[in-house]
């Protein structure tokens, strides 16, 4: 039985929010200030030395930097980076997810169990949890949140966003006050980690006067009600949203090791697009903590006295997808050469930052259910790509590109332009393949163009998708599904290469591991269907800041922050 | 006073009344008199240099990356140092001029020539064809160069090549308008009047008189146009809208060293003054090809 997808997108989902303000002009002056505030950093401003630990004080106001902005205050609706973090701190999940480990424990839900198929899941709710409107949470939120989550609600103007994450959802059943079940028509493991995931497609838990708003009304901080540490209550879009804590919030996830409501009274999230503004504000104290740190700006800053709060981005690695419709890479031997030509291990030694990591798999070293491939499909070797070439017929032409009936080894690929670091790994691996004979083009920035396009003429497509679970392999690279390698329809043996992927949903935990070996298996020494580059980071600085927490997707939590040290 | 022309010299002998005989250093007398227009033309002159004959002035590659050398200061190896892969950024400047100049002369063509034939014709023919012509002129004058070509390179797709139509295209206006300009005041002189009175046909007039008296004043905006152009281009470059990556494009270079301006300033710097320097020095000599004003 094969699970269908309705909008798995075959184009990199991009962990951070586009921005197109980034391009602005302001770059020069922003470039220009950041260099004055160097210099005044140096010997102005000295660190004022923050230490970890300590008693944690109450109080307090964090006004925090960073990229991009909410579109929207409503947390089902927030695709966007900035969306899933500001988002992440009004509300609460059904479960939480250790973010070393992998496991689950409770938080919303005390219990949770699910039925052999994996098609039926049964949470047990806390009975103490309420909405910041008073109102209570039990089984019937639950129901009314997923369905409004799968349906949208065409009449108040609400898509339904959760549709391609909730995959086969069938229905919510409330069985008493406080447990409920949730119904798919064929297995979904993943819907376990979906309970707890924190990143794009997160399920939050909105109050019935939420629900009942129109997509228009839910822009008011007023009419969107969580069960959150935080509440919202300013929201200037691309400009300032404000979050003031809750009270009465007794409910944090035991797993945290944190009891009663947050620290900070308020935190002010302040968008700077710029990269170097943003440092700038950083470094001349505008704002205490800032986020989206370059990796270029890691070192500068530590050196400076800031702490940094890094972490890998879990899901996919950042890298590419080959595109097995296309010529030349629908010949394998062309696919395993370009894997071959990439250094990943130079990368991390020579062009990665500190937070960056070395890809050793489609998946990210964190995610449950790894393997490790750098020693194997993924070892860098350029004589054997140059011998994988060469014994595949692809001889080099006059103007050292290789050809083989006429078709030339130039390739066309994608890059990403919200990760820095991509640009230079990618650029390497471009020198490297050149230097053996294949031509790669790369589009820095591909927000332009179509998804059509890109399946019909690049060779080499960037992905970097975040969720912290296997099933992000099943969403984008599955051929019925995402698709993301373009798969053609008549490629042989199709059936059972869907059924690998397929097998993913039906089972959990220990049960899943060897299941998801035999995806990454297929996916690097099979087919070879992508060429990974390295594992992208999270870093957020800060100075008399302490404990800011990346949690299991790499969301910020504010729940366990708090200012002081000076 | 001055009753022949304000050449540099008699503006320089007028300024200095007791000076000294001069006539047996005459033959150095522009670079003595104008040592910013020597410098200019010197700085354009290597700049074409560097389009032609590029290996001459560097022996590296421009694309290779050399994991030995990353992020180095400027030295005697590297005179502007190295970016994130190792790459020389004097090399990378020095073979990023042919990117850059190419799509300048190609830019400044397409607004000469177009530019030119519209002024021509819309200032010799008048009436409705000028009307109109020169109001499609002015809504291209109203709108910011810069926002004209980002809309026509999104438009085109992008690439040197559709940067450079663009921004051909978005300053056509101002040939447009100085042609115009001009053929309005030769078309009024006694000589095109005889021409017309002896029965020369208008065709002939417009291209033997009109035409070649006209251009002084379009030949001096070519390199201020040029200046521009390049400036244009590289402003596009740095937005992404250029030459891909890894072409050491001027912008692009620029806008490579963005992120990495607190710790390796030089990887913008110096590509960055490089343009400044061209640019400067195509705007001096732009104004030393200006005809003669106040006479």
């Amino acid at each position: 039985m094969t699970t269908k997808f309705i909008s798995a997108t075959t184009g990199a989902e991009s962990l951070l929010s586009a921005n197109p303000s980034r391009r602005g002009f302001l770059a020069f002056a922003g470039g220009a200030a950041s260099l004055l505030l160097v210099g005044c950093g140096a010997d102005g401003n000295p660190a004022v030395s923050a230490k970890s630990g300590g008693a944690p004080v109450k109080g307090g106001t964090l006004k925090f930097a960073w990229l991009g902005a909410p579109e929207s205050i409503d947390p089902q609706i927030n695709s966007s980076f900035a969306g899933a973090n500001f988002s992440n701190n009004i509300v609460d999940r059904l479960l939480f997810q250790d973010r070393d480990t992998g496991e689950f424990s409770p938080w919303l839900a005390t219990k949770w169990e699910y039925n052999d198929d994996i098609t039926e899941y049964t949470f047990t709710l806390r009975e103490d949890v309420t909405f910041s409107d008073g109102t209570k949470f039990n089984a019937t939120s639950v129901k009314n949140n997923l369905d409004q989550f799968f349906n949208g609600d065409e009449a108040l103007g609400i898509l339904p966003n959760g549709k391609s994450y909730l995959g086969p959802y069938q229905e919510t059943q409330v069985v008493s006050d406080y447990v409920v079940k949730v119904r798919f028509s064929a297995p979904n493991a993943s819907f376990l980690q979906l309970s707890a995931h924190s990143g794009t497609g997160n399920i939050s838990f909105l109050a019935d006067k939420t629900l009942k708003s129109s997509a228009e009304d839910r822009l008011k901080p007023e009419n969107v009600i969580s069960t959150g540490p935080f509440i919202v209550t300013e929201y200037v879009p691309k400009v300032r949203t404000v979050i003031t804590r809750r009270n009465d919030y007794t409910w944090a996830p035991a797993a945290l090791g944190h009891e009663g409501p947050a620290y900070l009274d308020k935190i002010e999230f302040i968008t700077i697009p710029e990269a170097s503004v943003r440092v700038g504000a950083l470094q001349s104290g505008d704002v205490p903590a800032a986020f989206d740190i370059l990796p270029t700006d890691e070192q500068v800053l530590t050196a400076q006295g800031f702490e940094l709060t890094a972490r890998i981005n879990p899901g996919f690695t950042l890298g590419w997808q080959f595109n097995l419709s296309l010529a030349p890479t629908n010949d394998i031997n062309v696919r395993r050469a370009i894997v071959a030509a990439t250094d990943r291990p130079g990368f991390k030694k020579t062009l990665l930052s500190n937070s960056e990591g070395e890809a050793h798999s489609v998946l990210t070293d964190g995610v449950p259910g790894f393997a490790d491939y750098s020693q194997g499909a993924l070892k860098y070797d350029l004589d054997l790509a140059k011998k994988l070439l060469d014994d595949a017929g692809w001889q080099p032409g006059a103007d050292g590109i290789r050809a083989k009936d006429g078709v030339k080894l130039q390739l066309k690929g994608t890059g990403n332009i919200l990760v820095p670091d991509a640009r230079v790994t990618y650029e390497a691996t471009q020198a490297a393949l050149k230097s053996i004979g294949v031509e790669v083009e790369i589009v820095f920035d591909p927000r332009n163009i179509p998804a059509e396009q890109l399946t019909a003429e690049y060779h080499l497509a960037n992905i970097n998708r975040g969720r912290n679970d296997v099933a992000v392999l099943n969403t984008q690279l599955n051929p019925d599904r995402g698709n993301g390698a373009v798969i053609p329809a008549d490629f042989p043996d199709r059936a059972r290469i869907v059924k690998t992927f397929d097998a993913l949903d039906t089972a959990t935990g220990a049960a899943q591991a060897p299941l998801a070996k035999a995806v990454q298996d297929l996916i690097h020494e099979e087919l070879v269907l992508v060429d990974p580059q390295f594992q992208t980071s999270q870093v957020a600085a800060a100075k008399g800041v302490q404990n800011i927490y990346l949690d299991g997707a790499d969301r910020l939590l504010f729940l366990t922050t708090w200012v002081g040290g000076k | 006073m001055r009753l022949t022309t304000a050449s540099g010299l008699d503006a320089l002998d007028a300024t200095t009344p007791s000076a000294p005989p001069r006539r047996r250093f005459g033959v150095l007398h522009p670079v003595v008199a104008q040592p910013g227009l020597v410098l200019a033309v010197l700085v354009i002159l290597l700049a074409v240099a560097f389009c032609v004959i590029p290996g001459v002035f560097t022996w590296k590659d421009p694309y290779v990356p050399d994991t030995s050398a990353i992020l180095a200061g400027p030295s005697a190896a590297q005179p502007f140092g190295t970016d994130r892969l190792g790459r020389d950024i004097y090399t990378r400047t020095v073979y990023g001029t042919v990117i850059t100049l190419t799509a300048t002369l190609l830019a400044v063509s397409i607004a000469f020539f177009i530019g030119t034939a519209l002024g021509l014709v819309a200032g010799f023919v008048r009436g409705v064809v000028d009307l109109v012509l020169m109001r499609v002129v002015d809504v291209l004058l109203s709108v910011p160069g810069l926002l004209l070509t980002m809309v026509i390179v999104s438009a085109l797709g992008y690439g040197t090549t559709n940067v450079a139509v663009a921004v051909g295209i978005s300053s056509v206006a101002n040939f447009a308008r100085v042609m115009r300009a001009e053929v309005l005041k030769v078309t009024q002189a006694d000589f095109v009047e005889a021409a017309a009175s002896i029965g020369t046909h208008r065709l002939a007039i417009l291209l033997r008189h009109v035409l070649p008296n006209s251009m002084s004043s379009v030949v001096a905006l070519i390199p201020l146009q040029f200046g521009s152009s390049i400036l244009a281009i590289a402003a596009l470059g740095f937005l992404g809208f250029g030459a891909p990556p890894p072409q050491p494009e001027w912008g692009l270079l620029v806008a490579e060293g963005r992120d990495v301006l607190a710790v390796a300033p030089w990887i913008s710097l110096f590509p960055g003054a490089v343009i400044l320097s061209v640019v400067l020095a195509s705007n001096r000599i732009s104004r030393a090809l200006q005809p003669e004003r106040g006479l």
